[in-house]
């Protein structure tokens, strides 16, 4: 299943552990991991448990924007990459 | 075959083998010993077509100790949708609502929405009558996908364990971000919405396993040579069996002579339903084929 295989990845690199940021931003980030799970469609990854994982979002849905705004600079900086290395 | 021994009841095969024919066939042999139930998770129904009998939503009482429910799943999925779109309308500011019940409403067309609503379903049928009735027979064929989510159930587990962990750390932090009087993080974690639905769904996946491959589960398989060639139904015992979902039962339905069957299945039970020059349909001709049950 490719949707476990990009949340193996995708647990790896984020690792919330800087611990000189402030408690509540740390609490944020993992609720922002919460969104890309659910809406992973969003970054190309189908979610096959979108049925199930749903009823999670409303709790969720006061860091949508700023989660928004951070996928799309991920976006950009993909996009940058791509043109720096070609596509493959 | 010792049928009495087993509580829950599935069978596999091709449209128009007889899955419902015997379901329904085996459930009225339970009965006579046992308060049995009988569910169609099928959106095409046809217990009430076998059974002669309109069935409701309900459990339907068709003799002294037979009941029959067929469950509408399609209204299942939008009685869930409709209670989570409620809970945002609690928790959600207005300027986010819109985007987030648009976001609620594709999930009734998302990939796998309907078999996991139907594992919702297996799983309420299980918690919430299996008290009352002794026996269940489901009259439906659990999908590829989810046998496969059968077959994936540690990485499901340790997947929601791994949320849980992430929840309990996020609510760790606001506990300790937060100045005034504080409960306790284990009081925190028991009133959390998002906790208790992961917990919840946790439960879930391991009860399906455990329904689908248990040890009072019987899992059968429906041959029917009209249908298929009984090489090809070979392939869904042995696909069934390499996911872990062990077949008990071979019924050779509409078999004049089931001894190809048993010769290629030497070690399994096999029980033969010979054909019948009138479809088995209804309570008293269904009467007249218990004695192929042993
Ligand atoms: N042994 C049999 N002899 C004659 N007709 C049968 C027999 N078994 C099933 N049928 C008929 O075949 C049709 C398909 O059976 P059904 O149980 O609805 O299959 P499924 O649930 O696997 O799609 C029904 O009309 C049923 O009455
Ligand atoms: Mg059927």
């Amino acid at each position: 299943m490719e949707f476990l295989e990009f949340l193996k990845l995708f647990f790896k690199g984020a690792v919330v552990d800087a611990s000189t940021e402030k408690l509540e931003f740390k609490a944020s980030l993992i609720n922002d991991q919460f969104l890309t799970i659910i809406l992973s469609d969003r970054l190309g990854i189908p979610n096959p448990l979108y049925y199930h994982t749903v009823e999670l979002l409303p709790y969720f849905a006061e860091n949508i924007s700023r989660w928004e705004r951070e996928i799309a600079d991920r976006e950009r900086f993909f996009s940058k990459l791509a043109g720096e290395f070609g596509e493959p | 075959m010792e049928i009495y021994r087993y509580r829950f009841f599935f069978f596999s095969g091709k449209g128009g083998a007889g899955k419902t024919t015997f379901s329904t066939l085996l459930a009225l042999k339970l009965s006579e010993k046992f308060k049995t139930l009988v569910v169609s998770l099928d959106p095409a129904h046809s217990l009430s077509y076998i059974l002669g009998k309109k069935i409701g939503e309900k459990p339907t009482k068709v003799t002294e100790n037979l009941y029959a429910l067929e469950v509408d799943i399609e209204g299942e999925m939008k009685n869930y949708l409709r209670k989570v779109k409620e809970e945002a309308k609690k928790v959600v500011s207005p300027l986010l609502l819109s985007e987030i019940e648009e976001q609620i409403e594709l999930a009734y067309y998302s990939p796998g929405a309907f078999e996991l609503a139907m594992i919702d379903v297996l799983f309420k049928v299980k918690e919430s009558l299996s008290k009352e009735f002794k026996k269940v027979v489901f009259d439906t064929a659990p999908s590829g996908y989810t046998l496969r989510l059968v077959a994936l159930p540690e990485l499901l587990i340790n997947w929601l364990d791994r949320l849980l962990s992430m929840r309990r750390e996020a609510l760790r932090y606001q506990r300790l971000s937060q100045l005034k009087e504080k409960k306790s993080l284990e009081e925190i974690l028991s009133e959390d919405p998002v906790y208790r639905a992961l917990t919840r769904r946790k439960k879930q996946y391991s009860s399906l396993r455990e329904l689908l491959t248990g040890k009072d589960t019987l899992f059968g398989v429906v041959f029917n040579p009209q249908v298929l060639p009984i090489e090809v139904g070979k392939k869904t015992v042995e696909e069934l069996e390499s996911l872990g979902i062990p077949v008990k039962l071979l019924i050779a339905n509409r078999f004049s002579d089931p001894s190809p069957l048993n010769s290629l299945f030497p070690d399994k039970a096999v029980i033969q339903v010979p054909p019948q020059e009138e479809e088995p349909v209804g309570i008293e001709k269904l009467k007249c084929l218990l004695h192929v049950i042993p």
